[in-house]
């Protein structure tokens, strides 16, 4: 009987631990909090919500979203970093803090196994290979493809009832605009005019753009500067790569910014005010005939929760100048110039290296990275996610699925390619104190935007504060950073 | 001539181990005085004559890049270089001055439209009328909020085209027969946009000039209005020569701690206007939390700190001098 009742209880036993271990097999964080940070609201941090119940489902972790306002979400993020709480595992930013976050080796390195999880391959090699590593190193995930683009309506712009007063009052035909004095041309045609959309009518404005200061306005600035000062064949736009001087104020920019101001006139005038949060919301309701922005409203422009003009909507590379500054050359020159700009270069996940909870961590920003689900964020509005894999790009059946029509889903993805893969592209500012170059920008743009100063004053002192910055931090330091970054070779 | 000990002068009372005990009952509380506020003080002023930023300092980051290591000395060993440089610039730094000149405007503004209104609404709230109680809650309730949602609040009203005071604007637009509606600027011009930062943390803060204020208007003994209604005075009298004088104290109370609470004013500002349309709205704190934590120049902040602090003590001295000063004018006019 004794032997028995051991027995019973050694199968018992053997019965519970083997429940134990598969237990364990299948949920392999279970007890472990990963603590997520992002920016606040739907866009980028919304996914996260949507699709963490899957993850805790499946490896029994738990996920703790701490959202911030873009504006103060770096400074959480960097005193986090600096006061060594690590109060964040994953972190989902901006791409062009990388040289404050990676260069001091605050973040995990990717291993190529990591990579591989998530199809490397497929991501545009622009997203893979130097928007998500610092030196030769990777230290996160892909995760969203951006780069500014230009909308306009094509149901009024692409020939149609305007056509034919507009080439009598400008001397050529109404058509996309490929130049910034043309852009300049269609607002001013179209401010205020009564025209129909989704069969009412009603006055529109010509342009809606960011202006509002400590946003992202000076992505739209920067967008407009590049075509008129980025120099074809040198790849360094923000300074020179000789002696790090700033370029800021060279006649190129200056003219950008004068036409930057200009625009503000055939806009709403809460529009210095104005985020893309509210472009995002007043273009897609078809208040205004251009708009400049992130590949996100093409999503948002099929939404008929958010928009009424679907199908109208016209995608274009930035548009570019008949003449640009050649601060080398210290002229100008009479050529046709377009530099679409890789604003801000996405926002990329990556793992604190000082985290506890490492593994589930890194499983995590695995999971939110894999090609399946950013495929279709991409298609979906207000995720925030635009495309940064072929996958996405080449599929047109995905995006038609989402609501797209063909035309408008052909000509969308064009404008990505030909943004991403354009010769004479520049890429955002990714150097140790980006944050306070581009800070500086901001205010000294919105000062000229607000009538305070002239274009040529706002930017001497933003020459003088760059100057100051770099002095600061340290003149070799930072050409050393911002030649790497910008792939010169001298 | 007889004089009064002051206190420091006069013996301290009681048996040794009284005195022993009375210092180790204060010992906790002075240390944590100690730690958290005189030591980070102290150490904030330390930083700010060194060149202490994110990233470590231009010796160290220039030695890096030279592939060898900085001294180790400096500040507290920790390989800063003592520099003047912090406060030099804050005489040549733009953006600071013109956001201490916003501030400035914000404490000076701010305080009297809230001193003037709070008093308006304290004097009408200590009358008895039908439905008071109501009304005392109802004034109270924008002090109950956040900022944050007093400063959304306050950007949805004044919004120049899709706001409630829009809307009224528009009905005026019509009454007048206009052919242009009236839009206000209220957040898009740089004038307006100081003025509204005002209104909105007015529209906060008043009901707490008016709450600390009703209960002064409240100690006032009802006799002495009696008395001065028998002499003849009429309610203008009443006011100037009775309860304003009595409500001195009270009101430099209020007007000093409103005073130094706007100095740090940034919540308002961060939600309505990021600090423009240009750099017309944005306030020393803002400018501090931006040189601290989005450009890591600590040795800056904390050197823009020490001059707010400056700035505040002098507010509150001169301030303060001002009150004395009324109260001995008007016992030498009593007298």
């Amino acid at each position: 009987m004794r032997r028995v009742v051991i027995l019973v209880l050694l199968l018992a036993m053997l019965a519970v631990s083997g429940t134990v271990t598969t237990t364990a097999q299948d949920k392999p964080f279970e007890g472990q909090k990963v603590v997520v940070v992002t920016q606040t609201g739907r866009s980028i941090g919304g996914p996260v919500e949507d699709y963490a119940p899957e993850w805790e489902e499946m490896t029994g972790g738990e996920v703790e979203l701490q959202q911030f306002a873009f504006g103060e979400l770096y400074e959480k993020m960097i005193t986090s970093f600096e006061t060594g709480s690590i109060d964040y595992d994953v972190l989902i930013y901006p791409a062009d803090w990388a040289g404050d976050f990676m260069a001091p080796g605050y973040l995990e390195p990717m291993s190529q196994e990591a990579l591989e999880a998530i199809d490397v391959d497929d991501v545009i090699p622009l997203y893979s290979q130097r928007i998500t590593a610092w030196g030769d190193t990777v230290y996160a995930f892909p995760y969203d493809g951006d780069s500014h683009m230009m909308y306009y309506r094509k149901d009024l712009v692409d020939g149609g009832e305007y056509a034919a007063e507009f080439e009598e009052k400008y001397g050529y035909p109404l058509a996309e605009p490929k130049t910034w004095q043309q852009y300049r041309d269609i607002a001013e045609f179209f401010n205020n005019r009564e025209v129909e959309t989704a069969g009412e009518t009603f006055p529109i404005y010509g342009v809606l753009e960011a202006q509002r200061r400590g946003a992202q306005s000076y992505w739209v600035f920067l967008s407009r500067a590049a075509s008129y000062a980025k120099i074809p064949g040198n790849p360094c736009f923000f300074f020179s790569c000789d002696d790090m001087t700033p370029q800021v104020n060279n006649p190129g920019w200056v003219r950008a910014l004068e036409g930057y101001m200009d625009i503000a006139q055939f806009g709403p005038p809460e529009m210095i005010n104005y985020d893309v949060a509210d472009t995002r919301v007043h273009f897609p309701a078809g208040t205004s005939v251009l708009n400049i922005d992130w590949g996100d409203v093409g999503p948002i422009s099929i939404n008929p929760d958010a928009s009424i003009i679907k199908g109208d909507v016209g995608f274009g590379v930035l548009p570019g100048v008949d003449e640009y500054w050649d601060y080398e050359k210290g002229e100008w020159v009479a050529e046709y110039n377009q530099a679409p700009f890789i604003a801000f270069g996405g926002w990329i996940i990556s793992v604190a290296a000082g985290s506890d909870v490492k593994e589930a961590a890194l499983d995590f920003a695995q999971f939110m990275a894999r090609p399946e689900l950013v495929k279709v964020l991409a298609v979906s509005p207000d995720t925030g996610i635009n495309p940064a894999r072929y996958s996405q790009l080449e599929d047109i059946s995905l995006w038609v699925e989402a609501g797209f029509d063909e035309e408008s889903a052909a000509d969308y993805l064009d404008a990505i390619l030909n943004t991403i893969n354009h010769p004479n592209a520049v890429l955002d500012l990714r150097i140790t104190g980006s944050a306070e170059y581009l800070d500086a920008l901001d205010v000294e743009v919105s000062r000229a935007v607000a009538g305070e100063i002239s274009a040529q004053e706002a930017l001497d002192n933003v020459a003088a504060q760059w100057d100051a910055i770099t002095d600061r931090l340290g003149r070799e330091a930072q050409l050393e950073q911002y030649r790497a970054a910008v792939g010169w070779e001298g | 001539m007889l004089r009064r000990q002051s206190q420091a002068e006069q013996p301290e009372r009681g048996t040794r181990e009284d005195r022993i005990m009375k210092r180790v009952f204060l010992s906790p509380t002075v240390a944590l005085l100690l730690a958290l506020s005189i030591f980070p003080m102290i150490w904030s002023l330390g930083i700010s004559i060194t060149d202490m930023q994110r990233g470590g300092s231009t010796t160290q980051r220039e030695a890096a890049v030279e592939g060898r290591t900085a001294e180790g000395a400096g500040f507290l060993g920790q390989s800063y270089s003592i520099t003047t440089r912090n406060y030099s610039q804050l005489f040549k730094d733009e953006r600071l001055h013109i956001a201490a000149r916003n501030t400035l405007f914000y404490v000076i503004v701010g305080v009297a439209v809230q001193y003037l209104i709070g008093f308006a609404l304290a004097i009408v709230l200590n009358q008895e009328f039908f439905g008071r109680s109501f009304f005392r809650t109802l004034f109270l309730l924008p002090m109950m909020m956040t900022p944050v949602a007093a400063a959304y609040t306050g950007r949805m009203m004044f919004d120049s085209r899709v706001s409630p005071i829009a809307h009224v604007l528009r009905m005026v637009s019509r009454w007048l027969e206009r052919d242009k509606t009236i839009v206000a600027p209220w957040l898009t011009d740089t004038d307006w946009a100081r003025v509204t930062i005002v209104l909105i943390d007015s529209w906060q803060w008043i009901p707490f000039m008016t709450l600390i204020l009703l209960a002064g208007l409240q100690a006032i003994p009802d006799d002495i209005y009696e008395a001065a209604r028998v002499d003849g005075a009429n309610a203008l009298q009443l006011f100037r020569r009775i309860t304003f004088p009595l409500m001195l104290p009270v009101s430099a109370t209020v007007i000093l701690i409103r005073g130094l609470e706007i100095f740090k004013i940034i919540d308002i500002i961060v939600v309505t206007t990021g600090g423009g349309p240009g750099s017309s709205t944005e306030s020393l704190t803002m400018y501090i939390f931006s040189v601290a934590l989005t450009f890591g120049n600590y040795g800056y902040a904390a050197a823009i700190s020490y001059m707010l602090l400056v700035l505040v003590i002098i507010f509150a001295t001169v301030f303060l001098a001002l009150v004395r000063l009324a109260q001995t004018s008007r016992v030498r006019t009593a007298t």
